[in-house]
């Protein structure tokens, strides 16, 4: 374990040597939630209806930031492969499941980070206060969420090893799990031929854990099932990440 | 020979593609030693050392490093081990210092044990100019410099370095070499790949010669020289060097002749014998000031165990 404070070490420093790449990653939810949500919130009535929207998309939005900052530094591999660098950190003296947990505690600060501007920009701008009781399983929550994203993510760049196999497979891959999901609207609203997909969507089964400590008034039947599935999402991911690293890489 | 402390035995690596890399080589690497991997482009020796530092898995045949098997026991591998690759594998978006200082902290150091070291290789390969620039302004040369800079801040009983020396200036290249050679003077293994013949023949005690994924050749410079003895120069000077002097040396049945201010280097094969009554019989119409027989170089015994010119047989 102590070479992944290090590990870390070096995320930071590389990622902060261009400032604004970190805040476009935290920004980016938050002009969604304070934009889209309050124009949607705006014109389809939903205050009128006795939907608060913008405290269901706050769930939503906080799912966003981990998936995004991990699908946005996932790109950082192309990056490390390419100057060469990567390969010699695979001869460096740590395990590669360390050399994953450190690249990991970067991002998953990154985004407790990124979670913290959210909420607080939803207090102070829009009024919706997540409450202090929800601070931990959320912040928690979210971190469990980004491990699951960046193990699945460091998987595919492993194995799509052409940048533009990885773009196309990533970017057709956000697509399906941010708009077939819970993310942007109950999945009941969805078409009845893709609603299945969406209930088989991880984004869906992390959302709904945070809807529940934000938006309790939102009815989650699956609930407990969801949440034990995203738990086990997150230790395949992490099993299939490092059995790839393990292996050989050419 | 004192104790191996790199073993391969049978190694084989086949790439997903179906590509032999290495095709069932042996060699031992004693501690102390520096030892080299020379052959021409594809002959595997970049796949040889990736496999040796854990980055790719043997397809069969084993390895161990400091008697672990890179296999079976890659993490005890990689902690003794420290490589320098054949990529210009620097952090571009850090300062040499930074990039030096990261590498350290990668490797376990603290702090202060970090600075210490980051002063000695600052110096020692005269790093300071550029201290502060980001990696991404640097010249490959100075990259490389860098990366062996790294290599040599570190403690590990094996250093391996896959074309080390490419694209730095010759002062700093002969620095490097003294630094190698002092770093197997206390007790470190080196396992080096060159393109460079000189550099092989000033270095290595021992060395490999590979083509096509297999070791063609494998001793010390004295038995390889062995295995192309057919292989020698004649170095000839006439007292005067005449048209009709010059045409019966172009004539002689030589491999290669080459004229340098009125002295000929003509690389021959077969006995000595025959080639010194060859030169006593020239000798006789045009009377010779200076006659020279050496032994094969490097470069010879490439031409002799490749069958081809030795400038198409430099390596990877």
């Amino acid at each position: 374990m102590g070479y992944v404070l290090p590990i870390a070490f070096r995320d930071f420093r590389i990622r902060l040597s261009n400032p604004v790449l970190p805040l476009w990653d935290v920004l980016v939810p938050v002009v969604y939630l304070l934009v889209f949500g309050s124009s949607l919130e705006r014109w389809i009535g939903t205050a009128e209806a006795g939907i608060n929207y913008q405290r269901f998309f706050l769930a939503g939005v906080l799912s966003m930031v981990s998936f995004g900052i991990v699908f946005n530094s996932s790109y950082a591999f192309f990056e490390d492969l390419q100057g060469g660098i990567f390969h010699e950190m695979l001869t460096y003296p740590f395990a590669r499941w360390e050399m994953l947990l450190g690249k990991l505690l970067f991002n998953a600060v990154f985004s407790i980070v990124g979670v913290a501007v959210c909420v607080a920009a939803a207090f102070s701008l829009l009024r919706i206060a997540v409450p202090p009781s929800a601070w931990l399983p959320v912040a928690l929550w979210s971190v469990l969420g980004t491990a699951g994203w960046y193990f699945l993510f460091t998987w595919l760049a492993l194995n799509l090893r052409g940048f533009n196999a990885y773009h196309t497979t990533t970017s057709a891959l956000y697509l399906v799990l941010m708009f077939i999901s819970n993310l942007f609207y109950p999945t009941e609203q969805l078409p009845v031929s893709v609603r299945w997909l969406a209930w088989a969507n991880p984004v869906t089964w992390q959302t709904d854990f945070l809807r529940h400590y934000i938006y309790p008034a939102v009815d989650l039947p699956h609930l407990r099932s969801e949440t034990v599935a995203f738990f086990v999402f997150v230790v395949i991911t992490f099993w299939l990440a490092n059995r790839k690293l393990n292996g050989t890489i050419e | 020979m004192s104790e191996e402390i790199v073993t391969v035995e049978q190694l084989r690596h086949v790439y997903r593609k179906g590509k032999v890399a290495v095709d069932g080589i042996t060699f031992g690497i004693a501690r102390g030693e520096i030892f080299g991997l020379l052959g021409p482009n594809g002959a595997g020796k970049t796949t040889t050392v990736r496999v040796l530092t854990t980055i790719l898995r043997p397809t069969s045949g084993r390895a161990s490093v400091a008697g672990h098997d890179v296999a079976r026991e890659p993490l005890a591998v990689r902690r003794n081990i420290v490589a320098v690759l054949q990529e210009n594998a620097v952090e571009t978006l850090l300062s040499t210092l930074d990039n030096l200082s990261l590498y350290a902290y990668l490797h376990g150091y603290s702090r202060f044990e970090t600075r210490k070291r980051v002063d000695r290789v600052v110096q020692a390969l005269e790093l300071g100019e550029h201290l502060y620039s980001r990696a991404q302004t640097l010249s490959g040369g100075y990259k490389r410099r860098l990366q062996v800079a790294k290599a040599l801040m570190i403690d590990a009983p094996v250093i391996f370095l896959d074309e080390a020396t490419t694209g730095m200036d010759p002062l700093i290249k002969r620095r490097v070499i003294e630094l190698i050679r002092e770093e197997a003077d206390r007790g470190r293994t080196v396992l080096l790949t060159t393109q460079l013949l000189d550099e092989a023949e000033a270095l290595c005690d021992r060395m490999v010669l590979m083509n096509d994924g297999k070791v063609l050749a494998a001793g010390t410079m004295a038995q390889l020289r062995e295995r192309a003895r057919k292989a020698f120069r004649l170095y000839v000077r006439f007292q005067h060097d005449t048209a009709e002097s010059a045409a019966l040396i172009q004539s002689l049945a030589a491999r290669n002749v080459k004229s340098v201010r009125g002295e000929y280097e003509i690389t021959v094969e077969g006995s000595e014998d025959q080639w010194i009554r060859e030169m006593a019989r020239i000798s006789e119409r045009h009377p010779l000031e200076h006659l020279e027989i050496r032994a094969a170089d490097l470069e010879e015994i490439f031409f002799e165990l490749y069958g081809h010119t030795a400038a198409g047989a430099h390596a990877d």
